[in-house]
């Protein structure tokens, strides 16, 4: 067939195999595809799914097991709480997605010689450096507060947390991040997407770690005040949830001076005004004595627009990088048919880049190859 | 295009849902065991800080100065 979008000869499917529009929607519409996301075409783009945003090397498969691994450690961390350990039910949280972490980039089986750079980059220096990071902040707390005595907001003290600090931080993740941009078989935009994200994640467990260190001589190992929660959440969950996304973004659009439809300037402002936003509208909230349930809302809300910004940069940088790649029979990885196929499966439209085991791994030389428009 | 003649591919060795939770639940039972053996090393506390909205001011949770409306600079202070 002639696909409707590039123009060329494919093999018949839903999807073109070379630029990846779908073939049932004409125009604009058909080659964005907005509703097939291209690194797990069983949800949308603009879907703010945790793991097939931050990890999009992962099927359909993997991603259901990874969820409930996650929704596993969840329940662990709600059963603590419910004992009171609330302390320990704040360290299981922050434990939980850097666990997962680990064990995405172990199974990919990226190639045995890049593996002690990759995981020294990716989870030590973070590990290392959050940990500092996190102490000179406390230091600096001892001297500097966004809030006033009578609980207003303190400008000089607000420019240095809601500001100074995070745009620090996404610099050293980000150059953390973007240190591995020329090694060997990263090639890919959604390779700078894992490193970003696992970065993110140890960089956060390590300022996690100081914390704990801090709250433990403080609060007895069993405490009977539910309010715990809040905290755990934002600061176990959440607030790992926004470092990864936004070093993924922000490592997405240095990672190959990616040409989309969002610049790459554009994109790096997204993120670091969405940690920006995040922190300000904590401190807001908090300054005008509303419940922690709407900083968690607050909170929740950034968190998904980050993720949804990763999302759009992996698709549309997956639909313009699609190599030029011959047609081989090969078996679909996500929906599992066997098909005839170059960049893209014909069939749901999954791009080949995006497949398990292909982080870190020999592959074909990326070229730059079929046009989506 | 889909070859219809030929059966879906069986999917290639992974950790499945058990192994990733097995995982997951082993590392957060030592996180735990870590937390309540540095708890109890500390011993029994003066005071209890109001910390759940002093953790909640942390910025982004990452860098975590103990800081809340109202309170001095520092955070944790005894009632």
């Amino acid at each position: 067939m002639t696909c409707r979008n590039c123009g060329l000869e494919v093999p018949s499917g839903q999807f073109c195999t070379r630029c990846g529009a779908h073939q049932g929607i004409g125009g604009d519409a058909g080659a964005r595809r907005g509703h097939r996301f291209a690194a797990n075409p069983d949800e949308a783009v603009d879907y703010p799914g945790l793991f097939s945003s931050l990890f999009p090397h992962l099927d359909s498969r993997q991603l259901n097991s990874y969820r409930l691994a996650f929704v596993v450690g969840l329940g662990i961390v709600v059963g603590l709480f419910m004992l009171g350990l609330a302390t320990s039910a704040f360290l299981a949280a922050a434990t939980v997605l850097p666990v997962l972490a680990v064990v995405f980039v172990l199974e990919q089986r990226p190639v045995r010689a890049e593996l002690p750079r990759l995981l020294g980059t990716m989870v030590a220096a973070p590990l290392a450096l959050g940990a500092f990071v996190g102490l000179l902040v406390s230091i600096v707390s001892a001297g500097i507060s966004p809030f006033r005595g009578d609980g207003g907001l303190d400008p000089g003290g607000l420019i240095t947390f809601a500001l100074a600090i995070p745009l620090a931080v996404e610099a050293i993740k980000a150059a953390l991040a973007l240190s591995l941009r020329k090694r060997p078989y990263l090639g890919e935009t959604i390779d700078g997407v894992v490193i970003g994200s696992v970065v993110g994640l140890f960089f956060t467990y390590g300022a996690a770690l100081i914390l704990f260190a801090r709250i433990v001589p403080t609060v007895d190992v069993v405490v009977d005040d539910t309010r715990w929660l809040f905290p755990i959440i934002s600061a176990g969950i959440l607030g790992p949830i926004l470092h990864a996304a936004s070093t993924a973004a922000i490592s997405a659009s240095l990672w190959r001076g990616y040409r989309g439809d969002i610049s790459p300037a554009l994109a790096v402002v997204l993120a670091l005004g969405g940690h920006v936003t995040f922190v300000i509208g904590t401190a807001v909230v908090l300054s005008s004595g509303r419940s922690p349930l709407v900083v968690l809302i607050w909170q929740a809300v950034v968190v998904a627009a980050e993720l949804i910004l990763v999302r759009r940069l992996v698709h549309r940088s997956l639909m313009e990088e699609a190599a030029a790649v011959p047609l081989a029979p090969t078996t679909c990885p996500n929906c599992r048919l066997a098909v005839d196929a170059a960049s893209f499966c014909p069939n749901c439209g999954l791009a080949m880049v995006a497949v398990p085991d292909s982080f870190g791994t020999e592959r074909a030389p990326v070229t730059e190859g079929a046009s989506s428009g | 295009m889909a070859n219809p003649a030929m059966p879906k591919a069986p999917a290639p060795k992974r950790l499945g849902a058990v192994a990733l939770s097995t995982i997951v639940a082993v590392a957060l039972a030592l996180s735990t065991v870590l937390a309540v053996a540095a708890g109890s090393l500390a011993g029994p506390r003066a005071f209890a800080p109001d910390l759940p909205a002093e953790l909640l001011a942390a910025p982004s949770g990452d860098v975590a100065p103990l800081i809340s409306p109202g309170a001095p600079p520092g955070g944790i202070t005894p009632p």
